[in-house]
């Protein structure tokens, strides 16, 4: 046979097997559709998405303050002998930064060496100054300044920053490591100015540069400086900094555009790739001066690491289970349809085919289907993409992605080979084995262990990628979650249609009468009934999931912000008018309760700073010369009000010892510190030299609020006592508001607590940020939202599965076929898609009610740290519930429909009837 | 044509099925039956509905091993065949289906079917496999049926085509389960016809399995009763 035979050969084996094609091709097509769609999914929390949806995330609560922060994204510090590294630095920290993280984006670069110098002839500017900085700049920021002033022509010269409006433009004798120069300024900048124009640089400037005339003064003054670019800085200066034996003394302050921050920030594990940034830029810099010594002042980013970590977690978790199942459906239907297939295989098998050219034939047509259905994925994958945008949602294809989607295709290439492998094998097994395997089952001789093996092998991969002890947590109980609730739904609606059957049967058979069609069907398509539960039930409970998970996450979000902060506002205000608030609070009707607290740490004045201690075993006030440990806190709680805000609470771990119930004004609860140091529950501890005691009542543990977590010396006690100890004193105290509101009325009790705040002296307002808990909805929800609708593709895609082979060939045809003979079969056919799909739903509703009644039941009755309010459910997740309800009836009135008037088409005299 | 005469030869060929109670004794199937087939004349094996017709050919085509007794088709000893040896033994066999589309290629023609028979089993040229085809339809008298697709064939033309099928590589044994069954009495009697043809025609053992008596004409008989091999005619 020449090249026309075997060309033919495989023409024909082609065209024999086309159904078999179009079905394996279909698979292999909702296979990569699916794993491109949650190759996908990790644009949805990329970190700018992140940064947009969940800046606010930190302790979830808004606060309203006019202060403003100007942090360095990066700051160095450095002693040098090579100023000039001034010069490459920018050059060096793009690198590192392009290294790291693909990006530089710098918005502020301040880098200079400073040198502390002395007047010689004070009294020319102010005789108070003893000290003057010299501070070499870059040409940039030299610039930058040069414009501020009024001499702004000149491109050199010394700059004078002063805080003096009307300083003149003079020379100056100055002393530089004890040797006598002078400095001529030919510029004038004022502070103010400086801060005005350029926030950022004046921080870090003025942060060298300042001091405070009296220890707890709190506004800062600023030594005259003057700032030059670094060539002249060392050409004026280097010859008297290299006589002495000290280096340069560089500092940096780097302030990133928001883009780069919020990949520093929002990226996966980004405390490492910070370290990484920070150990390469140390690296680059030695290398250019290996004698330079440094403090690297780190990166002061915003960004809750544990939730961007959850929120990688809980993208990985679906892609790892729908990939999963994606995977293992493939296998099991290319399987289903091989086994159709077996005899014709023998027959091939049996006409000589040696291995290689089989191997190599099973190779290419593994090719030709994952090409084929790689390419149909993509063309289905173009239109869903678009359809996002209706949405709101953006995925692109990137290279990475092309990269990515390469992988998945290499991978699906992998499955389909290795399962049209595996069947080989099983036919070889059967011929020279003389196994007595009737069917083909896939990957069937694979021992079950291995199944662990790889399973392990692909969770360390995940591990590897991203090493967190949450995900893999989260992952985990996700999973475990996902196939538990499927396997349970599979069994319970078998459970239905068995005690259906028989009761049923059971009441015909009494009444002597004959059995339905229908339980006949139900009968006949047993096994057809089982796939389609396990498969539906899979793909509820991958979406229930997700959304339990969601509210899972924001409802810990949310109790974490109210166990420390006890309501969902708290306020703090004097206690000169705390009367007036009170009462001014209770008029407002969102209000639901609140309770005052007093939160005393210390009192300062002028002149020095007063706390409390532990000094033999009484508690003391000390002043700022004590050296020794202060108690952190002492806390005065209104007890009754106190345990009435709290009721809903679960107090078990709030304290080691003793009971948290009502306080008399002798009665304190105390830190463990306190039992460290030789006090138990029972002792009493005296105060303010024996002129008060306590019994202690308790030993906290974990009080709201309270943090226990370092070992402090805390206490807890009446708010009368605490006040009437501090009032004795003189010593100024806050009083702290409570308030509970119910979450919709937040944002009305804001409204009509800020103008109490000017009128009563409030300074600051923490609220629970409903926003942040809408937007963490939304960073989650969005990938349900897209998964939702590739499961609705897949299901399109398995009713044209289901429709390849003719009709009359069908197995459902064959036994609606059998009913036939005895009744027409339309209408037990009609009867059957309405009771199949009544069944799918009835499960679907138990499956949507098992699931939150078991999560919200259980946080209802173990409850840990939640309070019941605690476990409310938005609007948001309402309509998603709403849809679930609203949709999968839909899917499975058009899948009914469809298949209806499908199996109307079949001809029964074309129908297999038995030969004998 | 004169036809190199085949034989299949039984000696005390007995089957043990285990008892689907354990406690029960095994049944023993075919009782040390021994009996010789040749390629002269058709052979037919009849029985009703799990007699063991199909384990018969089973064990005959070596697939299903037998638990005593000796089976030899020429000079190959079936019941020690294994491995390879079992293998190249069944390539020179072939079966033919009750259902004849487990094996056909229903989306090919009939020309396409026969074609792809003789490039898997032969290696044969082109024009060599085109004679041979046309050869094998006249035979079988599907000659106007050649670029009809499997799919759109009658019950009755269906299985000349399985019977053209397993003919045209000439295989040195043919075993046919219920070549009739499903088929009206016209239909019948054309593959029947086809079936005498080709054993007139090919140098291929023929032994056919039914439970259809009508079929048999003065052709040797076994019948399979209460668990024996009988010869009745």
């Amino acid at each position: 046979m020449g090249f026309d035979g075997r060309l033919k050969e495989f023409f024909y084996r082609i065209r024999g097997r086309r159904n078999f094609l179009l079905k394996t091709i279909l698979i292999v097509t909702l296979l990569t559709l699916s794993s491109f769609v949650v190759v996908l999914l990790p644009q949805l929390i990329n970190p700018h998405i992140l940064s947009k949806h969940l800046s606010g995330l930190a302790g979830a609560g808004e606060e309203i303050s006019t202060r403003e922060y100007y942090y360095p994204d990066v700051e160095l510090k450095a002693h040098t002998n090579n100023p000039l590294l001034i010069h490459n630095f920018n050059q060096t920290v793009e690198q590192v930064s392009l290294d790291v993280y693909g990006v530089y984006l710098p918005k502020t670069l301040a880098l200079f060496v400073r040198e502390s110098t002395k007047w010689l002839n004070e009294t020319s500017i102010n005789p108070a100054y003893a000290q003057i900085s010299l501070i070499g700049v870059t040409p940039t920021t030299y610039n930058s300044l040069r414009i501020l002033s009024s001499d702004n022509t000149s491109a050199a010269g010394a700059i004078h920053l002063t805080e003096l409006q009307n300083t003149s433009l003079s020379s100056y004798s100055i002393e530089v490591r004890n040797q006598n120069t002078s400095i001529t300024a030919n510029k004038v900048v004022t502070i103010a100015n400086l801060t005005d124009h350029f926030p950022f640089l004046a921080h870090n400037i003025l942060s060298q540069i300042s001091y405070y005339p009296d220890e707890f003064g709190r506004e800062a003054h600023y030594y005259p400086c003057f700032i030059l670019k670094i060539d002249e800085f060392i050409a004026q200066f280097e010859s008297f900094i290299l006589q002495s034996s000290d280096p340069y003394f560089l500092q940096g302050f780097l302030e990133f555009e928001e883009y780069q921050k919020e990949i520093m920030a929002w990226t996966l594990n980004a405390p490492k790739l910070i370290d990484a940034f920070e150990k390469e830029l140390i690296a680059a810099i030695l290398l250019q001066d290996p004698s330079a010594q440094f403090l690297f002042g780190g990166v002061h980013l915003g960004a809750d690491e544990m939730f961007v970590s959850i929120a990688h977690s809980f993208i990985r978790g679906l892609q790892f289970t729908i990939w999963a199942f994606s995977i293992i459906f493939a296998v099991l239907s290319i399987g289903k349809i091989q086994n159709i297939n077996t005899d014709k295989e023998f027959r091939v098998l049996l006409s000589g085919k040696k291995w290689f050219p089989r191997i190599l034939h099973l190779f290419s047509e593994s090719l030709f289907l994952v090409l084929g259905g790689s390419s149909i994925a993509l063309l289905l994958l173009y239109p869903l993409l678009q359809l996002q945008a209706l949405f709101g949602i953006d995925l692109n294809l990137t290279k990475t992605i092309a990269l990515a989607f390469g992988i998945v295709v290499l991978v699906s290439l992998s499955v389909v080979f290795a399962t049209f492998v595996d069947f080989e094998l099983y036919l070889r097994r059967v011929l020279y084995k003389e196994s007595k395997e009737k069917f083909y089952k896939p990957f069937s001789k694979v021992p079950k262990f291995s199944y662990g093996i790889v399973l392990s092998l692909i969770f360390l991969f995940l591990w590897i990628i991203n090493r967190n002890l949450i995900f893999l947590l989260t992952f985990a109980i996700f999973i475990f979650a996902a196939l538990l609730l499927s396997v349970l739904a599979t069994l319970l609606a078998r459970l239905i249609i068995h005690i259906a059957k028989r009761t049923y049967r059971n009441r015909k058979r009494k009444e002597n009468q004959r059995i339905s069609p229908i339980f006949a069907l139900l009968k006949l398509w047993k096994n057809k009934l089982n796939s389609r539960f396990l498969l539906y039930s899979i793909i509820i409970s991958v979406v229930s999931c997700a959304f339990l998970f969601t509210n899972f996450i924001v409802d810990a979000q949310r109790s974490e912000f109210l166990w420390y902060n006890g309501g969902e506002i708290e306020l703090s205000g004097s206690p000169m008018n705390a009367t007036e608030i009170s009462q001014n609070l209770q008029a407002i009707p969102e209000i639901i309760d609140f309770t005052e607290v007093i939160r005393f740490n210390q009192f300062s004045n002028s002149s020095n700073y007063y706390a409390f201690a532990l000094i033999n075993d009484e508690i003391t006030v000390v002043d700022s010369s004590y050296q020794g440990e202060r108690l952190s806190r002492i806390v005065g709680i209104n007890s009754s009000d106190y345990f009435d805000f709290f009721s809903r609470w679960n107090k078990r771990g709030w304290l080691i010892q003793g009971q948290p119930s009502a306080l008399a004004n002798d009665q304190m609860y105390v830190s463990e510190k306190f039992q460290e140091v030789g006090f138990d529950s029972g002792d009493s501890l005296t105060m303010l030299n024996d002129s008060l005691s306590f019994t202690i009542q308790g030993i906290i543990d974990d009080w709201p609020g309270v943090s226990s977590v370092f070992p402090r010396l805390t206490v807890i006690m009446d708010y009368n006592s605490l006040r009437l100890i501090l009032e004795e004193l003189q010593f100024d105290y806050q009083v702290t508001y409570k308030i509970h509101t119910t979450e919709k009325d937040i944002e009305w009790a804001i409204e009509r607590i800020v103008p109490l705040m000017e009128q009563y002296g409030i300074d600051e307002l923490e609220y629970l940020d409903y926003d942040v808990f809408k937007n963490i909805r939304i960073v989650f929800l969005k990938p349900i939202v897209v998964i939702v609708q590739m499961f609705i593709l897949i299901w399109l895609g398995l009713f044209v599965y289901s429709n390849i082979d003719d009709i009359n060939q069908s197995s459902d045809a064959k036994n609606l076929g059998l009913l036939a003979f005895s009744k027409g079969y339309l209408k037990p056919l009609r009867n059957f898609k309405i009771f199949e799909g009544s069944i799918l739903y009835s499960i679907f509703l138990l499956m949507l009610l098992l699931l939150y009644s078991v999560i919200y039941g259980f946080f209802f009755t173990v409850g840990f740290v939640y309070e019941l309010k605690a476990l409310f459910v938005s609007r948001y997740t309402w309509f998603n519930i709403l849809f679930l309800i609203v949709a999968y009836p839909v899917l499975l009135t058009i899948q009914g429909i469809v298949e209806y008037y499908n199996l109307r088409r079949m001809n029964l005299s074309l129908i297999y009837r038995h030969p004998e | 044509m004169t036809k190199n005469q085949k034989t299949l030869k039984a000696n005390e060929l007995t089957k043990i099925f285990p008892h689907p109670s354990k406690e029960e004794t095994n049944i023993p199937l075919f009782a040390g039956a021994s009996f010789e087939m040749t390629s002269e004349q058709l052979n037919f094996i009849v029985g009703v509905s799990g007699s063991g017709k199909t384990t018969l050919f089973r064990i005959i085509s070596s697939i299903e091993p037998m638990n005593a007794g000796e089976l030899f088709f020429n000079d190959i000893a079936i019941h020690r065949l294994k491995g390879k040896e079992k293998v190249n033994y069944l390539r020179t066999m072939s079966f033919m289906d009750q259902f004849p589309a487990k094996y056909l290629f229903l989306p090919l023609t009939v020309k396409q079917n026969l074609d792809y028979t003789l490039t898997l089993y032969t290696s044969l040229m082109r024009e060599e496999r085109e004679k041979k085809i046309l050869e094998t339809v006249s035979v079988f008298d599907i000659e106007k049926l050649l670029q009809r697709k499997a799919l759109f064939l009658s019950g009755g033309e269906l299985r000349r085509l399985s019977l053209a099928c397993n003919i045209i590589y000439n295989p040195t044994l043919l075993l046919c389960d219920e070549p009739t069954a499903q088929l009206d009495d016209d239909n019948k009697s054309n593959v029947m016809d086809s079936i005498r043809k080709m054993n007139e025609l090919y140098e291929t053992m023929i032994i056919i399995a039914s439970h259809d008596r009508s079929i048999i004409a003065n052709d040797p008989t076994y019948e399979i009763d209460d668990r024996r091999i009988n010869k009745c005619l």
